[in-house]
């Protein structure tokens, strides 16, 4: 009788199709509007980054030594800077240094983390051990030393499939590659201590009890259950790759060829004391909004994906 | 009804959670008395709202999304839900007391035990750490606790499940509360760890004329402890009685079917009666009366399927919400089966 | 009365399961003897309800018998195959004859797998079947625990309790046990859906002649559901017996004190109860001797009327109380009660010359 009452209810008010925890935090999501909001000021970064090449694929050239350091005007809304270039074009180009290095840094970084922590979590033993020696050697150098180590050693030349091949870390594939290789701690930590904690779960053992071996457990119950770690840290691990470029580059260590955020910064220190701020202005707003966008969106990400937070 | 007997009358309680999808009516037109130094147990499934009416005493609901909608709830004459949050500080612990389900989470495990009851005393009275730390090991000693001067000083972690529970129990009841709200003290425990806290808690009211609510889903521990019991189904009291004559003739079908599925001691090996489906989600309850759905007799009948029916008094002191329960014991005869197939 | 050996789907010699603790410092490397020499047998079709406190290692027994957790020491034989010997393509078609019901239905079901997924996977990891057939039966399954083919598409979080304890029950149905672990299955149900799960249980014990060993701390369901009783105290069985002899005749002080302590659905039942002092002790450093002795009463009433050679001073729970020496001092092994074998306890005082 049970089942006559169970059944009918649920032909008359559930549906067929049940929401995973994907799709309900999707659908979460569309109705945070704060999170819809940061989002559309995301894609909108996203599309300049691709679109300002394009527009404007001369700017470098378009020296204007009549117009050095002019306020903003009708004709240049945010003045232009000490070569006469249009800071207006200068800052839309430089979201895409931004966004490339956010992208490609978190493309390495995060794989790389969570592969290392599930294996080292599901595994443990002399795997886990070797493991986490590597993260806590490499978390024990501050990451602005480390950063700046990994590209001065590669500066020079490296074999490469037996001829060679020159690998610039000075420009920006440098930077991506330097950021990628040394952000992946903070994930691979998260994605360990998460393993070791989903291999316990009642869930794991029963598949162990029918008879599935080690790695299928592990692509089948456990990594299914880390994926959203590994999407919150990509949003959030994008601030910080934004917020090192802008640093490396004020050093000089950055972006040379291209206009970036950081590089504007670091040209306008000069200026500042001859109060002419805009070009510094102009950079440190497209900073803020954009890192502001990915914290708040990272956030409401972790709020509609984690399984934990649920009904709450 | 004379009120001079009676510490705690809650009336007409309605408490609401405001969620993403929708309104959770968790407690939903709920009132008792509790007299002094007697025991009120509220018994229901998870979900039921019981919970949520202790922290509505204790105003302790997480605001938003939680909201007292209406009612009132007078501690000795004293209207709670008028008190600011200050004065409310006062009450709790002072005047009433609470222990929880779990004793391991609601100790701080970077405290000793002796040092957080020590704290809980000097929340409400002036008095010196050295005399607060002879009560506190008084207190030990009231609940049981072998070696108390040793165990003052050790953490929670150090103490096994009944221990801790020992000291929550000494915790709340530092200040000699007059009401202690007991949240399925015991679900977590073993059953001679459990025999042994039941013990005590009697063996406490006896001494201090302490008034318990008592929030369980065993109705075993019920039989044992309360002198007035309330059983609770989708956020309302169903029925209300004297515990000896709940147990003897439950009229509601839902504690009908709750003492018919419980596996007792020395009966053997049989089919167990069930109450056919779950527990109704509170954001779509049934219309009617909430519990037709898995009603064996109201299942069918037009008036259950369309008006919810109140609490009125069948028997004298036995109060049930239930069209039906007047001809409950034939309808219950002529049930056909339960079978699963 | 004794039954024949080919009676018997699981036989358990001699189990110990130990886990290493981390002890102080340089101090020597300590175990945790959650299981610690533990027999048992389960006839076909049959249950045996497997009694006790938490710390008692009921579950780890139970797991450690599924080649779950590795065993320390002993012997494990299912249907006349040894469990722990098997290599792992015998012991992963073995698997399929028994299976596992866990206590949490929340935690017991992948979040991220829809019911049809979670129900197949036993069938998946066998093979031999092809996905129309694996979804058919997927269907007859749900049917079977009570649930509508309609929930095969969606996810556990979308379920009561009961359901998902319904959904673990098909999955562990799937590749058609023998025998299954049910590990403490109700105790996290409520009142009301505890009942129906536990009908369902027996139904399809008689339907598919399917052996249990139902791990549980309540005695009054492991009355309701078991054949045979086994009570576990610190990692020993301290009793084991027929169900009606164990409820009408517990012998080992233990299981008295276990029985009373069950609080009885009826305001005016008798409230004789033996209280026992104190929490179960650690299994870290158990008693020596009978593991229960600090608890019992029976050893210091026994004591009170002996020599003041036969008995010894113990401190426990910071008073001396006067034991029997031999409780402190010898390790009892379980013994048959006189005149039926099939109940045997392991208490000294109530063995032989008392």
């Amino acid at each position: 009788m049970s089942d006559l009452v169970e059944t009918t209810r649920v032909e008359q008010f559930e549906p067929r199709t049940g929401r995973s925890l994907w799709s309900d935090a999707f659908h979460r999501l569309l109705r945070d509007k704060i999170a819809i909001a940061c989002f559309v000021i995301i894609c909108i970064y996203a599309g300049i980054a691709i679109a300002a090449p394009m527009m404007f694929p001369d700017w470098a050239n378009e020296v204007d030594y009549d117009n050095l350091n002019a306020r903003p005007s009708w004709s240049e809304p945010l003045g232009t800077d000490g070569f006469g270039r249009s800071i207006l074009q200068k800052t839309l180009l430089g979201a895409n240094v931004s966004m490339t290095v956010g992208l490609t840094a978190n493309i390495i970084a995060i794989p790389l983390g969570m592969v290392l922590g599930a294996i080292a979590g599901y595994y443990g033993g002399w795997i886990d051990d070797i493991i986490v020696w590597l993260y806590s050697t490499l978390a024990s150098i501050p990451g602005l030393v480390k950063l700046l180590a990994i590209k001065f050693a590669f500066i020079d030349k490296v074999l490469w499939k037996g001829s060679w091949y020159e690998l610039d870390l000075d420009g920006l594939p440098g930077i991506c590659i330097a950021l990628g290789v040394i952000s992946w701690i903070g994930t691979c930590r998260l994605v360990r201590a998460e393993t070791m904690k989903l291999r316990e779960m009642d869930y794991v053992l029963a598949a162990r009890a029918s008879g599935r071996g080690g790695l299928s457990i592990l692509f089948r119950h456990i990594i299914p259950n880390l994926l959203h770690i590994g999407i919150i840290n990509f949003s959030l691990g994008f601030v910080g790759a934004i917020s090192a470029e802008v640093f490396l580059s004020f050093l000089n260590l950055g972006v040379q060829d291209r206009p970036s955020w950081g590089r504007m910064i670091s040209d306008a220190k000069m200026q500042l004391v001859a109060g002419q701020w805009w070009e510094i202005g102009a950079a440190t707003v497209a900073i803020f909004l954009i890192v502001l966008a990915w914290n708040i969106f990272g956030d409401r990400l972790r709020d509609a994906l984690d399984p934990k937070l649920r009904n709450v | 009804m004379s009120d001079n007997g009676t510490l705690l009358r809650v009336s007409d309680l309605r408490t609401h959670f405001h969620t993403e999808d929708g309104v959770v009516k968790a407690v939903d037109g709920v009132s008792f008395r509790i007299d002094r130094g007697r025991t009120f147990a509220l018994v229901g499934e998870s979900g039921c709202g019981k919970s949520v009416t202790a922290f509505s005493i204790m105003q302790l609901i997480p605001i938003p999304p939680g909201r007292i909608v209406s009612g009132s709830i007078e501690l000795d004459g004293e209207e709670l839900l008028d008190l600011n949050e200050k004065q409310m500080r006062h009450i709790r612990g002072s005047q009433i007391g609470m222990i929880f389900q779990e004793p391991m989470s609601s100790l701080n495990p970077v405290f000793t035990c002796g040092s957080q009851i020590v704290e809980a005393i000097r929340l409400h009275r002036r008095i010196s750490s050295r005399d607060a730390r002879a009560m506190a090991i008084d207190l030990l000693v009231q609940v049981g606790i072998p070696e108390p001067a040793q165990r003052f000083d050790e953490y929670p972690h150090q103490l096994s499940g009944g221990m801790r529970q020992r000291v929550m129990i000494a915790m709340a009841l530092s200040c000699r509360p007059r009401l202690l709200i007991a949240d399925e003290p015991t679900t977590a425990l073993d059953v001679t760890i459990q025999a042994q806290i039941l013990e005590l808690l009697k063996e406490l009211q006896a001494s201090t004329q302490l008034s318990i609510l008592l929030i369980t889903h065993d109705l075993a521990v019920v039989a044992g402890t309360a002198d007035v019991v309330g059983v609770m189904y989708a956020s309302k009291i169903v029925e209300q009685a004297d515990t000896g004559q709940l147990f003897a003739e439950p009229l509601h079908p839902y504690t009908h079917g709750l003492f018919r599925s419980i596996p007792r001691l020395g009966e053997k090996k049989h089919r167990l009666e069930t109450i056919p489906g779950t527990v109704p989600n509170p954001l779509n309850f049934p219309a009617g009366c909430k519990f037709h759905t898995r009603c064996h007799i109201g299942r069918d009948k037009p008036r259950c399927r369309t008006q919810e029916p109140t609490l009125r008094e069948v028997r004298p002191g036995h109060w049930c919400a239930c069209w039906e329960c007047d001809r409950y014991e034939t309808a219950a005869q002529s049930d056909p089966s339960d079978k699963v197939t | 009365m004794i039954e024949k050996n080919d009676d018997i789907i699981l036989s358990v010699r001699g189990l110990k399961t130990y886990f290493p603790v981390r002890g102080r410092l340089l101090g020597k490397k300590q175990y945790v003897r959650a299981v610690d020499g533990v027999d048992l047998s389960v006839r076909r079709g049959r249950t045996l309800g497997l009694v006790g406190e938490s710390g008692s290692g009921k579950t780890t027994a139970g797991r450690t018998i599924l080649r779950l957790i590795p065993a320390t020491a002993g012997q494990v034989s299912f249907d006349g195959q040894d469990v722990f010997r098997l290599r792992r393509g015998a012991m992963k078609a073995l698997r399929r004859r028994m299976q596992i019901i866990f206590q949490d239905p929340v935690g017991s079901l992948n979040p991220r797998m829809t019911v049809g997924g979670i129900v197949s996977e036993p069938l998946k990891v066998h093979g031999g079947m092809t996905a129309h057939q694996r979804r058919q039966r997927v269907g007859e399954l749900l049917d079977r625990v009570g649930l509508s083919k309609m929930y095969v598409n969606r996810y556990p979080h979308e379920f009561s309790g009961g359901q998902r304890q319904r959904i673990g029950i098909a999955r562990a149905l799937a590749s058609k046990p023998d025998f299954i672990v049910c590990d403490e299955p109700v105790s996290a149900l409520d009142v009301s859906i505890q009942a129906q799960i536990l009908n369902l249980l027996s139904d399809l014990q008689d339907e598919m002649n399917l052996a249990y060993l139902f791990i549980a701390h309540n005695l009054a369901v492991v009355e309701h559901f078991a054949d045979e009783v086994a009570v576990m105290y610190l990692g020993r069985i301290v009793e084991v017996a027929g169900r009606d002899a164990l409820y009408e005749k517990p012998t080992h002080p233990y299981t008295r004190a276990l029985l009373s302590a069950v609080p009885i659905p009826d305001p005016n039942a008798r409230t004789t109860r033996v209280q026992l002092p104190g929490d179960v002790p650690s299994p870290i450093n158990p008693p020596s001797g009978c593991p229960f002795h600090p608890r019992c009463p029976l050893t210091r009433e026994l004591a009170q009327a002996m020599d003041e050679t036969e008995t010894r001073e113990i401190v426990t729970l910071g008073e001396s109380v006067r034991v029997v020496r031999r409780c402190v001092e010898q390790t009892p092994a379980l013994q048959e009660v006189p005149g039926d074998e099939t109940h045997c306890h392991a208490c000294l005082l109530r063995q032989g010359n008392t």
